[in-house]
């Protein structure tokens, strides 16, 4: 791991070197552009991103790629039930030579953690997990260490099985600043990723790193550099308070909901090359950042009506800011700091 | 001027629809039992006309709960984001709903059918008990026929019934024709209209006024740009300016739209063609999102935007007066 000094990038930069990562990324995870990029955003954003989908869709696949390409270490853990929190955190042990207790990193100390199956382990494990990715640091036997820079975790969840599953609970899920779904291929995209395969000799792709450690936080500074109008953080604080208030919706967003709209929105608009946010952003962003936080009435797992529909619906019912701006926010732009 | 032609009677056809189709049902309901003897067993015991058409009588029934649930998926399409909780709830019933009814029609229908052709009426045995002359051989049949004449002659009314029903069900039929008919008629008019309304169709604008309204739009957009001294209040102006003149073409912005939502969609309707709409749009968002120094050099690409998307509209005005013009008059 080598975290080299980078300069300031301007969000056009980041936005650069961003597509370029993805561009590389696809040549091994092919067809799947929109969950790449909400990927990257995630990355971007400063947040984890919780994948869920079947299996054998390329889960792993993906993290691993932009483990290799953005030049990050990388660490998996398969979540089994009878994993325990030492083996995610790391625990300290008795050296012989010197004899003293000696800590042992687990895998968490990494820039990009796979998480795999975390559905699989019981909540003690998760919450483990879960309280290093908020805090960015691990306290064990009453040392605070922290995790290097930047932190990712990419979890997987596998939603079809119940049997000997650990759902993760609804606070936990928040902490994850976005939801990706991958879906299937199109038919002829499945055809044309097999014919590759056959093409080539190697089992996987090979792809080159085309960033560091360094850069990519460089590119997370980019953000604070994108200005959000008032009006549109009176957008997503409408989004936020529709999903509080839908007849729907037993549990709405969480203000980290709110936060993690915005800092999507930011990287987006970065994405695109711009240094300031449209509502388009925060549309485009609000079902990945918002699905996963509400809670739906009981009633509406029988008539199998998902937490992404009625995000859709509040999305399409709450008024974008008007064409002409308020006249006591006319000169309102302000970076908003997360 | 347009959205007030579009919907003139909001509640009152929806009502008259409604009981013109429980009138609809309540007719055929009892012409199925009637014509499939429903009422065997009863004092007006025989044969309804329809009897033997049972299958067909089955099969109008199949397709016409078909039609019916194909046109209530398509009402809950139609609604954004699945409409109130309350629509949600009534609109995930309907198509099921619709299809049980169907079903348990069909069902019934066949069984009536099939029953009845089982089990024929049976002649009384005193018939065939009567002959005992020993002369001939011959004389049994003619006494049957005339046993079974008797019965049927003697268990109905001095009415005929089969005319009556025959007349009833021809009766029946053109109005079913009519009802049919009308409600045809209706649903084209009405269908033509909403497409108007929004815009779907080639253009979408009207030959009464719109073609003024443009020319303001586009005109107040000039000013702005021509007049403001700075040039991000003269973009927004502008791009206000093209977002009314498309909804004078029939494309308006919905509360929820972004402006790429707004573009898309008159894209679609054939609106705004090229990159001159995406330029505007983009220089819009520049000037209403971002605290950049915007130039005299973006205020020139506005106006450029402008005077193409101004153009391209008042063609596509002229465009559908000459095709929908003659049309507009009867719509009124």
């Amino acid at each position: 791991m080598t975290a080299t000094v980078t300069d300031q990038l301007t969000p056009q930069q980041a936005g650069v070197r961003a597509h370029a990562v993805l561009d590389e990324i696809e040549r091994a995870v092919v067809g799947k552009r929109p969950a790449l990029e909400l990927v990257m955003l995630g990355v971007l954003a400063g947040g984890h991103v919780l994948i869920e989908d079947l299996p054998g869709l390329g889960k792993t696949l993906l993290a691993r790629s932009f483990s290799t390409v953005l030049g990050l270490d990388f660490r998996r853990i398969q979540f089994t039930p009878d994993l325990l929190p030492s083996d995610v955190t790391g625990a300290p042990f008795y050296d012989q030579r010197t004899g003293e207790m000696v800590f042992r990193p687990g895998p968490v100390f990494a820039n990009l953690l796979l998480a795999d199956e975390i559905n699989r382990t019981p909540p003690k494990t998760q919450a483990a997990l879960l309280e290093a990715m908020a805090e960015a640091q691990v306290s064990i036997d009453g040392v605070t260490r922290p995790l290097p820079k930047p932190f990712v975790v990419i979890a997987t969840n596998n939603p079809i099985e119940y049997e000997g599953t650990y759902q993760l609970p609804e606070a936990q899920l928040d902490r994850f600043l976005l939801r990706v779904r991958m879906g299937y291929l199109p038919v002829f995209e499945e055809a044309a990723m097999l014919r590759r395969r056959l093409d080539r000799d190697t089992a996987e792709a090979e792809l080159s790193t085309l960033s560091n450690p360094g850069e990519v936080v460089a590119m997370r500074d980019a953000l604070e550099r994108v200005e959000v109008n008032d009006d549109l953080v009176d957008y997503i604080i409408a989004l936020i308070d529709a999903t509080r208030r839908h007849a729907q919706i037993q549990v709405g967003a969480s203000p980290r909901g709110g936060l993690a709209l915005v800092q999507l929105a930011r990287a987006r608009a970065v994405m695109a090359g711009r240094d300031y946010v449209i509502p388009e952003d925060v549309k485009a962003v609000a079902l990945p950042a918002l699905a996963h936080r509400v809670t739906l009435k009981p009633e509406l797992w029988v008539r199998r009506i998902s937490a992404d529909d009625v995000i859709a619906g509040v999305v399409q019912s709450v008024p974008t800011p008007q064409t002409t701006p308020q006249q006591n926010s006319a000169t309102g732009p302000n970076p908003v700091g997360a | 001027m347009a959205r007030g032609r579009v919907d003139p009677r909001p509640a009152s056809p929806r009502l008259g629809a409604r009981l013109a189709a429980a009138l609809g049902a309540a007719l055929v309901l009892g012409m199925a039992a009637v014509a499939l003897n429903a009422a065997q067993g009863t004092a007006l015991a025989g044969y309804g006309p329809a009897k033997a058409q049972w299958l067909l009588l089955v099969f109008g029934v199949a397709i016409a709960g078909w039609a019916l649930a194909v046109r209530a998926r398509r009402t809950q399409e139609r609604l954004p984001g699945g409409g109130t909780p309350t629509q949600a709830r009534i609109a995930s019933l309907v198509v099921p709903g619709i299809a049980v009814m169907a079903a348990a029609t069909v069902v019934g229908l066949a069984v009536l059918g099939t029953r009845g052709l089982q089990t024929p009426p049976i002649q009384p045995p005193t018939g065939i008990a009567a002959p005992s002359a020993p002369g001939g051989n011959a004389q049994p049949t003619p006494i049957v026929t005339s046993g079974a004449g008797d019965k049927q002659s003697g268990s109905s009314s001095p009415i005929d019934f089969q005319a009556l029903l025959e007349g009833f069900l021809a009766l029946l039929a053109v109005a079913l024709l009519v009802l049919v008919a009308v409600f045809l008629a209706r649903w084209l008019s009405a269908r033509r209209r909403s497409e108007r309304a929004d815009g779907t169709v080639d253009g979408g604008l009207r030959g009464d006024g719109t073609e003024e309204a443009l020319a303001d739009a586009v005109l107040a957009g000039r000013e702005a740009l021509a007049d403001d001294p700075d040039p991000r209040t003269a973009i927004i102006a502008c791009y206000a300016a093209m977002e009314r003149s498309l909804a004078h073409g029939g494309i308006s912005r919905r509360k929820a739209d972004t402006p790429t939502d707004l573009l898309r969609r008159a894209a679609e309707a054939g609106l705004v063609q090229g990159a001159a709409a995406q330029t505007l749009t983009d220089l819009f968002r520049e000037a209403r999102y971002s605290t950049h120094p915007l130039g005299e050099a973006q205020r020139d690409q506005a106006r450029t935007a402008l005077e193409s998307i101004g153009a391209h509209l008042a063609r596509a005005a002229a465009e559908a007066d000459a095709r929908f013009g003659a049309r507009e008059e009867t719509v009124i």
